[in-house]
């Protein structure tokens, strides 16, 4: 039996949802946002400091995974996280390039004139992205025949949880993207479910304690 | 001198990315979130090393791309026979290099066993 449960709502029917763990091309998410779309392009012309073997043998790859990684810190720290990612894939980039390039670094007129398209193209994307409106937060109270618990998300991350009545403390919650896991205290019975955006939860249903 | 040290010693990413994919063939973005969500001693990973470190093992033959069926572009990854030699000969390098350290009194037998999983 699974649950399926929408804020403060009575539940329905679960759907099958995901697709292959860990593929983004199998994550049937939804369409990337603008400035995702703008940041990866923009990544797409940066990789010409890349060896060129690793951009052809890789790059539809990259990009895919670029545009998934993003797309996940956009939803879970919204502009900020958008541009904490990009700054540390920028980073990744570079210091990747220097590494493979011990010779033929690229003429500094080339890598300035890419690093200023870069930096617009960015900025124009943090303008557009700072624009959407943030994720408000959502508060779930859920039960099954093992319990209740209940969660507080925010921009898509959980802030708050409780089993039973009681807190969760921080480190007994652990989320992987939309996966999240309370774990129980002392043999008491956790509960892992997935979150299902705008606000919805799907979760296994726990058997009632004996 | 044994046919694997020119490959040895491994950088860490080199021999996170051969444990993880001995087990069974995964996608690049898999092994990310795998080697990325291990706490304490997660490897963190841009996406332009995790595919140079896969494209040189896989120069090095020490991981083979596995084509996907149904999509010309999208390939999982997955140890090849040297590259499973290659990451035991690491593996035991770094216990001599660990039991080096026990000698010196850096850590006890005790420590390292519990550190590895053998106590």
């Amino acid at each position: 039996m699974s649950g399926r449960r929408g804020p403060q709502a009575e539940g329905s029917r679960p759907d099958a949802g995901a697709g292959v763990a860990g593929d983004p091309g199998d994550r049937g998410s939804p369409d990337p946002s603008g400035a995702v779309r703008v940041v990866a392009w923009v990544f797409r012309l940066l990789r010409v400091l890349l060896p060129a073997r690793l951009r052809r043998r890789h790059g539809p790859e990259m990009d895919a995974m670029l545009v998934a990684v993003l797309e996940d810190a956009r939803r879970r720290g919204g502009p900020l996280g958008l541009l904490d990612a990009v700054g540390r894939e920028a980073a990744d980039l570079v210091g990747t390039a220097v590494r493979t390039r011990v010779t033929g670094v690229p003429p500094v007129p080339r890598l300035a004139g890419v690093a200023g398209a870069a930096g617009l193209a960015i900025a124009l994307a943090l303008l557009t992205e700072g624009r959407a409106p943030p994720e408000p937060v959502v508060r779930f109270d859920a039960h099954d025949p093992a319990g209740t618990f209940t969660l507080v998300l925010r921009d898509g991350r959980v802030v708050e949880a409780t089993l039973d009545g009681a807190p969760v403390p921080a480190r007994r919650v652990l989320q992987r993207g939309d996966s999240v896991t309370l774990v129980g205290a002392e043999g008491r019975p956790g509960v892992r479910l997935r979150l299902e955006r705008p606000a919805t939860i799907h979760w296994e249903a726990r058997p009632a304690p004996r | 001198m044994s046919a694997h040290e020119p490959h040895l010693p491994l950088t860490p990413l080199s021999m996170a990315v051969l444990l993880m994919v001995s087990e069974e063939a995964r996608h690049g973005y898999a092994i990310r979130q795998e080697l990325e969500g291990r706490g304490p001693d997660g490897v963190p990973l841009g996406t332009s090393s995790l595919y140079a470190a896969l494209r040189r093992l896989s120069d090095e033959g020490l991981i083979e791309e596995v084509p996907d069926p149904t999509d010309a572009r999208r390939r999982s990854y997955r140890i090849t026979d040297e590259g499973r030699e290659v990451a035991r000969a690491e593996a035991l390098r770094m216990a001599r290099v660990a039991g080096r350290a026990r000698d010196a009194h850096l850590v006890t037998g005790p420590e390292l066993a519990g550190e590895a999983g053998l106590a």
